[in-house]
This record gives C-alpha cells, structure tokens and sequence, in this order.
C-alpha cells in the first residue's frame, strides 16, 4: 500500500449517471467524471442548475448507483464494500445539505439531531459520554447547550444550518460532501457559516467536496474548482489559477458573469468580456461532441462531432476543450 | 454630483424634478405574536429616470416598502395613514379606484423574485401580455398581439411569435423573468420596481436578465428601484443607494460614495462580507455576528447595535440621527454624531483588538 498522505482519499473514476427519462431516452446528469481528492483537501464544484454538480455529490456518497465507472474512498470501491467497511464509510464520508429547514426533522430536538449519528455508530460509552459529545459539537459550531433542547423551528436559517453541520461533524468525519450549504442563508450569515467550515477544516483536516454555484465563494474557500456543463467535467484545476488563467470558454463566460461589488470594476466587466448567449440545452440524448458548442464562440466542426478530452493547460490544471488539444 | 442630491436627499427641492417621494413610511403587520414593525419611517426619492438600489438583509423591509409603493399592502399589513407616497405630485393616498387602475402596470410596475408565481400557470404568456396592453390602452386586440410580439422581441426572447403561444411552464426561468419585464414594459411605465429579480437565476442568466432590464431602462427613460441584497448588483445596474436594516435606512447616498467610503458599520460589514471572484483572499471573511432584531418590540436604540463591533452606551439608548457626508452621502451612526470621539480612533482601537468583525 502506498503511503496515506499520498494516496487520494476519494478516487472517482469515470463515473456516469443517467435516469431513465422512458421510451429509451436517457438523462445524462453525470457523464464520464473523473477525479481525485487528497486527504484535507477541499475541492469546489461549480456549474449552472442542471449541470450535475449536485448529483456529482449524492454519486460519491454512494446515494445513488451509478450507471457506469466507480468510485473509491481510500482505495476501495464503494459499491463492493462489505457491510462492515460500508458503516465505517458511512461514518467517514458525510453530507451538509442546501435547504437547513427540509434537510432537519421537525419532530427531534436539536441534540436528538446531533447525537443520531453518535448511537447509530456506537461512539458513546453512555449516556454522559453521549451528553458531552453533543454539547461539545454543538459549542464548536457556535450553539450553546440550553439550545440542546430545541427544536428546529426555534433557530433562523443560519442557526439551524450550524446544526446541519454538526450532525455532520459528531461522527468524526474525514470527508464532507456540502450542497450548497450557504445559497439559503443571507449574506452576513453566509459569512459566518463559511468561517465556521473554514476553521473546521484547518482544525480536523477535513477533506471537502464543495458543491456551489457562487464562484467567488469557490475561489475562497476551495484549494481546487472543478467546472461542469450539462453531465460533463470542463475544466479543474487549482482555485487562483482557475480563476485568473481560466481555460475553457465555458469557464471564462462564467466567471465574466459574476457581478463585482465595486462600480468600477463591475463598469469594466460589463463593458468587456465574453457574453454567454442561450441557456443550457437540455441534459436528455445531449448531442456528440463538445456539449457547450451550441452555445460557444469557437465552435468549429470537430466541435459538433469529437467529444473533447480533459488535457493538461498548465501544471494540474486540465481543460477538455478543442482548443487547447 | 448635483444630480445625486436629488435623488437621495430626503425632501426634494423642486417637484418637477421628482418623479417618486416617500415620506416617512411605515408599514406594520397585526399578527398573533403583536404587531410587527416591518417599516419604521422610510424616507427617499426618485427622479424620472433615475436607478436606485435598496439594500438589506431578508425582513429589513425592503420588499415590504416596494409593496407600499405598488398599493400592494394587503391585510394584515397596515400602512400608517401619516406617511406619504408621492408619485408624479399625487399622494397615492388620494388616488382614487380608477387611478389606482391607471398608476399599478400602467405608469409603475413591478417585476418579481419568482416568475413562475408571479405568471399565470394556466394562461399563455401572449394573452398575460396582452392583457396588461388592453387593461391601459385602447388599442385592438390585434394592435395589442403586434405590440406583445415585439416586446418578447425586445427582450431577447428568439421566435417570439411561437413563444406568444406557450404557457409558462414551457419557458425556462430566464425566458420566464424576461416575459415578466414585457409584461412590466407594455405600458411604457415611468417607474419599475424589480424586486430581487435575478435571485433565483444562475449567474450567466442574471448577466443577460440584468443587461435586458439596463437596455429597456435606457430605451423607454424609465425610472427602476431595484431590490436586492447581492453588493454586485448594486454596482452593476444602480447609480444611487440605500442601505436597510431592520426597518430603517441606515447609510444613502450615490453607489460610488458608498462603495468607496461606507461610512455605517453595516454596510461597511456587508461589503466586507463576500468575497470577489475577481480578487483572491486569504483573510478571514467579515462574519455580522447574531441576528437582526425582532420588530414586534423593535429596540430604542440604534437597531444594528447589538452586532456592532463599535458599540458605545449612547448607541443601546437613542437612535442616531442622520449626519451628511456632502453630495447626498448620509449614514445614522453614533460614530458620526460630532459629541463622538474621533471615528477613525475607535475603528483602528477595535481593528488592533483582534479584527473588524
């Protein structure tokens, strides 16, 4: 075996997802997605709704079989694990869902939520022990014990999005899986939450896939970003050089797109750049080839026929488009 | 910078120039748990025009002011009778039904967050056009068709003719937002109130949404407020702003002021609060700890004083008044009020403590 810090914790390998849309058409929400992401490390996935990115994340947490490939976390294949090893990942590998008011049962009270985890694996002694852990993951996202007793609806949106969080953590998780876990939150609120999970990160080396739509909340938090467009992966690489040297044309508009809070920049952005005309084409029986070329500015014949290949621009960062071929 | 005065400062000198003035509005909602003070004495205007963007956190009254303007309100809300709604010279407090009739999509309209609830589900978008055509003007039924089609058009909405006969839920939610803003334009409208329009659209869309609300201002000289609480947005389509915050209006003036010298602790927090795509950053981001206060027993004090990191006594006791910063750029902040000690001393005191959070 290799050594651990070296090896990546989840490994996903060609994975593919289609729905059965009936009469033999297909869905293609995830198409042929591969990467890897290293112990610690947080990796950002970005794309507009529809793109795939969410059920990118349900696939590697093993909520959804997949149609094709596989997906390994610390080298073994989820899919084959035995009943034992499939609990530890179940305990290992955990989710932070978008909505903080459907994603919590109303009917159990906060340390309820918090301490289901903690019986289901087991990691308590007794009922003190029990007790402890739940007021210590509460303190460490920010509530306090007297909120224990609670139910959901007692807390506002970024309150109860910190419980979400630390039903999360009370497992001891090495692997996160956050669906946009700030979209719903105002943005004073959004802070919050982003330093809470950046300081849980540094604390527990916790590895992160982070599902979002907000670029500039990517850029911030992520060590690597990776692109989707309609199934497929576009582009990944590093976070800043992502963002500074982007690769393909899907990525420039995108980032273009992002509004800037500073009228003067936000006037040259909207004086310049490249403008994403069309929206998103429909993910069911997508067409040969490229994916965005109905909508891109470059696109030539082979586009509409030859399916690009992820190829390496610059070190680590990948690009499947024709134009750096 | 002449021009900013008018807009952002509170009375207007002359009439002409004003297209809408709010005077002190306050809205309340009677509720089971007491009375909830959403609005508590908004004032600004508009000139014909004229962008302004208001700001704020969701519950600070910012769509709650924009449904006062619209007659909107409906109960449990109240509007207070003392405040004043001035649209073109007119209390809309003496408009009567008709003129009620001719003011809501005929000179001011509004564009929504969600345009799947805002549309009708069961009627063809060409006849939702259309019937905002007919309701303000005779025209012919025809002439109404014609002028829907091209509006679609105008919009950016391709093969317009074959679009006038889908029903909403054929439409993807960009196609949808910008049937709304046909619907908003078809009368030529002097005023148009976006409330949060791009919020559920993903950011390639919002670019193009925005572009086509900017374009249709510039072509038909109409005024727009727009709602919103994304920084970018602001920069992007507004020239003048204000900033809510439980209720009230903390900081105004033009959105270069602002953004270069926020001069209220909150504004300067939400700025602080995102970061930029365009930037890279490795600090910690601006957290405003705690929540917005409750507005059934809404406090004494300044609102935002239990989440300011400059918090004095005076501050939890008595509301601020308004201190003018010149060419329209007013915050209410303690820390303006000339009895304070110097600002900039306590902003460098707090920020060697630990951080301006």
């Amino acid at each position: 075996m290799s050594d651990s810090a070296t090896q990546p914790i989840l490994s996903v390998k060609h994975m593919s997802k289609f729905f059965p849309m009936g009469r033999g058409s297909q869905l293609k929400a995830v198409d042929d997605v591969s990467f890897d992401i290293m112990p610690g490390e947080s990796l950002g996935v970005a794309g507009e709704s529809g793109c795939g990115k969410s059920t990118c994340g349900r696939c590697v947490l093993g909520l959804y079989e997949l149609t094709a490939g596989e997906v390994l976390f610390r080298g073994k294949d989820i899919s084959k694990m035995s009943r034992a090893e499939k609990t530890a990942f179940r305990r290992e590998a955990q989710m932070v869902f978008q909505d903080p008011f459907a994603s919590l049962d109303p009917r159990m009270t906060v340390a309820d939520i918090v301490g289901e985890g903690i019986d289901v694996h087991h990691l308590a002694k007794n009922h003190d022990e029990r007790t402890k852990m739940i007021y210590s993951y509460l303190r460490m996202v920010g509530l306090n014990e007297e909120q224990a007793s609670r139910f959901p609806h007692e807390f506002s949106g970024g309150q109860r999005q910190r419980v979400g969080i630390a039903r999360a953590m009370a497992v001891d998780p090495s692997f996160l899986v956050l669906d946009e876990p700030i979209s719903a939150l105002d943005v004073s609120i959004q802070a919050q939450v982003v330093n809470l999970l950046v300081k849980l990160r540094r604390e527990r080396d916790l590895a992160m896939l982070f599902i979002s739509h907000d670029l500039s909340m990517l850029r911030y938090i992520s060590d690597r970003i990776a692109v989707m467009y309609l199934g497929m992966l576009v582009e990944i690489g590093p976070s800043e050089e992502l963002c500074e040297n982007p690769a393909h044309p899907y990525t420039k508009a995108l980032l273009a797109s992002v509004p800037i809070p500073d009228p003067v920049a936000e006037a040259e952005r909207v004086a310049g750049g490249v403008k994403l005309t069309g929206e998103v084409t429909s993910p069911v029986d997508p067409p040969e080839g490229c994916r965005f070329c109905s909508r891109c500015p470059f696109a030539t014949d082979r586009c509409r026929t030859e399916t690009p290949q992820l190829a390496e621009v610059s070190p680590g960062h990948f690009c499947a488009c024709h134009l750096h071929g | 910078m002449d021009e900013k005065n008018q807009t952002t400062g509170a009375p207007a000198a002359s009439e002409a120039d004003v297209l809408l003035d709010v005077q002190d509005l306050k809205v309340s909602y009677h509720t089971y748990a007491g009375v909830v003070q959403s609005v508590r004495g908004v004032s600004f205007s508009l000139e014909p025009g004229g962008t302004l963007a208001i700001v704020g956190e969701s519950g600070c009254g910012k769509s709650v002011s924009a449904k006062a303007i619209m007659g909107l309100v409906k109960d449990p809300g109240v509007v207070d009778p003392q405040s004043h709604i001035v649209f073109k010279g007119r209390d809309t407090a003496t408009f009567t039904k008709e003129d009620w009739r001719s003011y809501k999509g005929g000179s001011a309209s509004m564009i929504f967050q969600e345009a799947l609830s805002a549309l009708d589900p069961t009627t063809r978008v060409g006849k939702q056009i259309t019937e905002a055509i007919l309701a303000h003007e005779k025209v012919s039924k025809e002439e109404a068709k014609k002028r829907a089609i091209e509006l679609l058009h105008e919009v950016g909405i391709p093969e317009p003719e074959r679009r006038f006969k889908q029903f909403p839920h054929e439409l993807s939610g960009g196609m949808r937002q910008r049937v709304m803003i046909s619907i908003a334009f078809a009368c030529n409208p002097e005023l148009l109130i976006c409330d949060e329009p791009t919020t559920a659209l993903d950011v390639t869309i919002q670019d193009q949404i925005l572009s086509e609300i900017r374009e249709m201002q510039r072509r038909h000289g109409t005024a727009v407020i727009m709602i919103t609480h994304d920084m970018g947005v602001v920069a992007d389509i507004a020239r003048d702003m204000v900033v809510m915050y439980s209720g009230l209006i903390v900081e105004r003036g033009s959105v270069a002021d602002i953004f270069a010298h926020p001069r209220h602790p909150y504004t300067k927090a939400l700025l602080a609060a995102v970061p930029r795509v365009d930037q890279s950053r490795s600090d910690e981001l601006a957290a405003i700890q705690g929540t917005p206060p409750d507005l059934i027993n809404p406090p004494t004090g300044c609102p935002f004083c239990t989440r300011c990191p400059y918090r004095m006594d005076v501050c939890t006791k008595a509301m601020p008044s308004e201190t003018d910063f010149g060419s329209g750029h007013r915050a209410s902040c303690w820390l303006h009020d000339e009895r304070s000690p110097r600002v900039d001393e306590v902003i460098q005191a707090a920020s060697e403590e630990g951080g301006a959070r």
